[in-house]
């Protein structure tokens, strides 16, 4: 709900009916304080004018403030390790292994094209080490865990094969995104994103279930499971964790069809009843789908 | 663009770049991320930089942008909402001066409106240009700025009352 004093709207709609106050606006301070040649004309009314010069003298000491506190080096120095990061595979980026395995298709093809039998064994063998064997290449980052198995009885959801399906999640810090730990240590107010991976696509319902006993619903689409492609994928909608303390279980139901949400809200329920609400002792939803996930701790 | 070029255009305008993310995202850890990606962003397309307008405006286009995608695509779906916490909170403090109640307001608003609404909202009642500067940003008339303005009054005041 939003709240305003009254006098805040009509302030709004005495700057549109009356849009010439004959001082320099926001921007054409910051611009003069930067030394930007078009907020250039502002410079003889400032010097005449008290209330300018008290704005542009905040916005200078906040200004040095900011600088003083992120100062440009370790700036520099953050980005390019970001963007290390980033080039190391941040999801659903092309990871190493993919731009590897591409460079070797590109040498494969260009060798296949050469005559004779030393290329064409040179690009044999190149897409031979290209197919297998199966599980080289990484899943998921460190912040994801493999399926979970269980007894899952079949309702009719559809996907019943273990493996290959992953539930990573990354967390917001000072220092840019970074790879959550399962079974990490995370503050409330945290911004979690969650890094689905599946082999091939699927539909997905993520639910939460906390120490209070809560279950709650961290992905899906208007009550469904929410359609994602095969590979790795990072949800668009981030999560901020509440203050539920204790340990908290995130499980992925991915389906091969638009699951009801509710129908994984239920059986995450019962789950949790059956574990006497004990969110650890959850190892798999009663509902038939494939399962992953991982475990927090809220503190 | 060199690493000199960088840490000057940083020096300039890196403070003006994170206010505006912290304004939009209102979150320390959200908007140090976004500065990031602002700057990578304009390292990576400096070079097609015209020079059409203040390297001050480039940036904070950038930066506008990229906020207010963020903020669609980061909808918060648990706890207390950024819809309204921080002006509540202000509210409550009592302390806050007319101006910085006015860019709360609208910020507060913001995802109840198109993106192009909410550019040219920020532009005018947060950056304070006038509806002229704003309407050669945006690449609209003066009067469809105008018109687009009032209909954001409009509704807020009509959000209000309810």
């Amino acid at each position: 709900m939003v709240r305003a004093r009254p006098e805040t709207l009509d302030e709004l709609t005495a700057r549109l009916d009356s849009p010439d106050t004959g001082h320099p606006g926001l921007a054409g301070l910051s611009g003069l304080l930067a030394g930007e040649p078009e907020a250039a004309r502002w410079e003889t009314h400032v010097r005449q004018c008290p209330a300018c010069q008290a704005r542009l003298a905040e916005l200078q000491q906040e200004a040095r403030r900011f600088l003083h506190r992120q100062p440009a080096g370790a700036f520099i120095q953050a980005l390019r390790e970001k963007q290390q990061r980033d080039g190391q595979g941040r999801v659903p980026a092309e990871g190493p292994a993919d731009a590897w395995s591409g460079w070797l298709r590109a040498v494969a093809h260009r060798l296949a094209g050469r005559e004779g039998l030393v290329g064409a064994a040179l690009a044999g063998l190149l897409l031979v080490l290209l197919a297998g064997p199966p599980g080289v290449r990484p899943l998921a980052g460190p912040g994801a865990i493999p399926a979970r198995t269980g007894p899952i009885p079949d309702d009719g959801a559809g996907i019943r094969d273990k493996g290959a399906w992953s539930l990573g999640f990354w967390v917001s810090t000072a220092g840019g995104p970074r790879r959550g730990e399962p079974g990490g240590r995370y503050r409330a107010g945290t911004r979690v994103q969650l890094a689905p991976r599946a082999p091939r696509p699927a539909f997905l319902v993520v639910v939460s279930l906390d120490s209070r006993g809560a279950v709650s619903v961290f992905a899906d689409r208007a009550g469904q499971a929410l359609p994602i492609p095969r590979g790795g994928t990072l949800l668009p909608e981030s999560i901020v964790l509440d203050d539920a303390v204790g340990p908290e279980r995130v499980i992925g139901c991915f389906a091969d069809r638009a699951i009801p949400t509710a129908a994984v809200v239920a059986a995450a329920r019962r789950a949790l009843a059956a574990a006497e609400g004990d969110v650890r002792a959850v190892d798999a939803l009663p509902i038939a789908c494939a399962q992953a996930g991982f475990t927090i701790v809220k503190e | 663009m060199d690493e000199a070029r960088l840490r000057s255009l940083y020096e300039q305008y890196g403070y003006q770049v994170h206010a505006r993310c912290r304004y939009l995202l209102q979150d320390d850890d959200e908007a140090a991320d976004a500065v990031q990606e602002v700057f990578l962003r304009a390292e990576q397309s400096f070079a097609s930089y015209a020079g059409r307008s203040g390297l001050a405006r480039w940036l904070d286009r950038i930066a506008l942008h990229h906020c207010l995608n963020r903020l669609r695509a980061q909808r918060v779906r648990r706890g207390r909402g950024v819809v309204g916490a921080t002006l509540l909170d202000a509210e409550e403090a009592g302390q806050q001066r007319p101006q910085v109640e006015v860019r709360e307001l609208v910020r507060s608003l913001l995802d109840r409106f198109d993106v192009e609404t909410q550019t040219l909202a920020v532009l005018y009642f947060v950056d304070e240009l006038s509806q002229e500067e704003v309407a050669a940003e945006v690449g609209l008339s003066v009067p469809t700025v105008r018109k687009r303005l009032r209909g954001f009054v409009e509704q807020a005041r009509r959000r209000l009352a309810s």
